[in-house]
């Protein structure tokens, strides 16, 4: 969550260790991933008040506030990333008077999280602009590049565009419900030279490192971009049982029934004590045969 | 007040889920049913992911049933040695059925199966329990003076059938004989249904130890939360080291409410006839029957969902 004064710790902590493992290894290369541009510095400064968040047990969701610096006059557009995600999903079709699942694939290589903000509208800017920036409203540059497999004896089957489409919609239409990909226009305050805004994190946001895209456009062409990456991780028993679940499965189930069984015995000898005295039952006692 | 689950992946409000919990802990205290039945579906209800929500919904049964099972043992409602006879075929029934469910899944008709076959069931037995009961309850009302008897009446030829197995045994406290190849044999039944449809199975075996061994209502329901104490926890194991869907923050919010439940739900089963408290049964049994079919003809939402799987792995 936000912890203010440590944001100082944090960064010179950063800092200090970008420089020791740039000495380390020195073809450092941190290009963004996502391919549609390389990070030009340009006129363009973007700060994050947190770059990270924490899921304990308290999480619901968080949010990040920005701000930054750009030419005067320019809109900005945001958009956030997060690394690819493969989810399983299945279609229910009609067979007779009843409705089953008549198919089950595996969708990847779409984020877990796609949000874009911007300052005006993204449908004002130009396709060619939207494009280059990978914000085109419908999310096309996303069901561009995702994959849907299927499972046919054993056999991995890539399936094709026609019939690929409909699963990567419905993944879309779950992920915008859950409020991980959305388009939300007018959320980037700008005046003068300094913008700012919130990004709302959902609690469905994927663990892992996302990055956070800023654009300035300038007379009808990206005057500047920045990246700022933010990392969510799992902490405290969140982050014990995650792994203890995954991992240490055996440990965790015989935990889990062991923990169930105390508490049901624990509890039922409790009642045993709170009908004696509050209800006076003392039918329970001596009914052994 | 939200908490967030760490397997589950998601915040949920701890008053909704302790709500949950507590509706279906009155069943079990009532019925001796598990309640998985019911509660699987509603947790999937307010979001959780369907395996997350099954998993840890047998986490929670082993504590449910715990609890109950000594409340009823304190009433003498709990015959062990049918509970353990039961429970050999059970065991033996939920792994033959394991593997059933594979196989159905590598046919890929697994989902139209178990539907079917959970409507069926369900059908069969609310409908006969609804029937049986209200009958019950009609000649008790009729003729006062005879005292009224806690054990249906069976059709001789099968009465004739039971005693003609061999190994035949006195389970004194539900005041039955039986042979012990037909008690394993119905567990075995019951726990392979129970695989197939993917729950404890409860609201079977009580109307099986009803109606087909003739145990009294009450011992019935005793045994039973006794037998699933061990079945739900197989189950939770399973689930843990195969799945990893077990969280056990939801389990125990679940138990907390369950638990209230439970007890109140025994302590009222007290003041409830054998009848009354089987045409109950009956009718809650139909209901979900109900509910299945609906959701089985009804068009979804959305065509496209989430598999059972949850995430990624």
């Amino acid at each position: 969550m936000k912890k203010p004064a440590s944001i100082l710790t944090l960064i010179t902590a950063l800092v200090v260790f970008t420089v020791l493992a740039a000495a380390a290894v020195t073809p450092v290369s941190s290009a963004p991933d996502n391919g549609n541009q390389a990070a030009v510095a340009g006129p363009l400064a973007l700060a994050t008040e947190i770059d990270n968040i924490d899921v304990g047990m308290n999480f619901n969701g968080s949010q990040i506030k920005f701000s930054g610096q750009a030419p005067e006059g320019s809109a900005i557009f945001l958009k956030v990333l997060s690394p690819d995600k493969k989810v399983g999903l299945s279609k229910q079709g009609r067979k007779g008077p009843v409705w089953l699942t008549v198919e089950t694939v595996q969708v990847s290589r779409m984020p877990g999280m796609f949000q874009v903000m911007s300052s005006g509208k993204i449908e004002d800017l130009p396709p060619a602009l939207q494009q280059e920036m990978g914000i085109e409203p419908g999310y096309p540059a996303l069901k561009k590049t995702a994959e849907v497999t299927s499972k046919h004896d054993e056999k991995t089957v890539v399936l094709p565009p026609e019939e690929a489409n409909e699963f990567i919609e419905g993944l879309v239409r779950i992920n915008e419900k859950k409020g991980l990909y959305r388009y939300e226009n007018n959320a980037v305050e700008v005046s003068g030279s300094s913008f700012k805004g919130t990004i709302n994190i959902p609690p469905d946001v994927p663990r892992g490192e996302s990055k956070i895209y800023a654009y300035a456009v300038k007379d009808g062409k990206i005057a500047g971009t920045a990246v700022k990456d933010f990392k969510v991780t799992s902490v405290g028993l969140v982050q014990s049982l995650n792994i203890m679940a995954q991992q240490n499965a055996v440990a965790y189930g015989i935990m889990a029934v062991v923990v169930a069984l105390g508490a049901g015995l624990l509890v039922s000898a409790a009642f045993k004590e709170i009908n004696r005295i509050i209800f006076k039952d003392d039918s329970s006692v001596g009914t052994h045969h | 007040m939200t908490i967030y689950l760490a397997v589950a992946g998601m915040p949920v409000n701890v008053f909704l889920i302790m709500g949950l919990g507590g509706m279906v802990g009155v069943l079990s205290g009532l019925f001796g049913v598990g309640g998985g039945f019911l509660l699987t579906p509603l947790l999937m209800m307010v979001g959780i992911p369907p395996a997350v929500a099954a998993a840890s919904d047998s986490n929670q049964i082993v504590a449910a049933s715990a609890s109950g099972a000594v409340a009823h043992k304190r009433l003498g409602n709990v015959d062990m040695k049918m509970g353990i006879t039961f429970l050999v075929g059970g065991i033996m029934g939920g792994t033959v059925g394991a593997q059933w469910v594979k196989a159905l899944r590598s046919l890929g008709n697994y989902d139209f199966t178990v539907k079917l076959i959970y409507v069926v069931v369900l059908a069969g037995i609310g409908g006969f329990m609804f029937f049986e009961s209200l009958n019950a309850l009609k000649t008790l009302k009729g003729n006062n003076k005879e005292p009224a008897s806690d054990k249906p009446a069976k059709p001789s030829a099968f009465k004739r059938f039971m005693a003609g197995l061999p190994f035949q045994t006195d389970f004194h406290v539900s005041g039955i004989r039986a042979s012990i190849i037909f008690v394993v044999g119905l567990g075995f039944l019951v726990g392979l249904l129970a695989a197939l449809m993917g729950v404890g199975g409860g609201f079977i075996t009580v109307p099986a130890m009803i109606y087909l061994l003739g145990m009294p209502t009450m011992a019935a329901v005793g045994t039973d939360l006794f037998q699933i104490v061990f079945t739900s926890m197989n189950v939770t194991f399973q689930q843990a080291i195969t799945n990893h869907t077990v969280d056990i923050v939801l389990a125990i919010l679940l138990f907390c409410g369950s638990t209230i439940g439970a007890q109140f739900g025994a302590r009222l089963s007290r003041r409830l006839r054998g009848e009354q408290l089987r045409i109950l049964l009956s009718i809650i049994v139909l209901a979900v029957m109900v509910k299945m079919l609906i959701g089985l003809v009804a068009a979804p939402a959305d065509l496209i969902a989430l598999t059972k799987g949850g995430g990624g792995h």
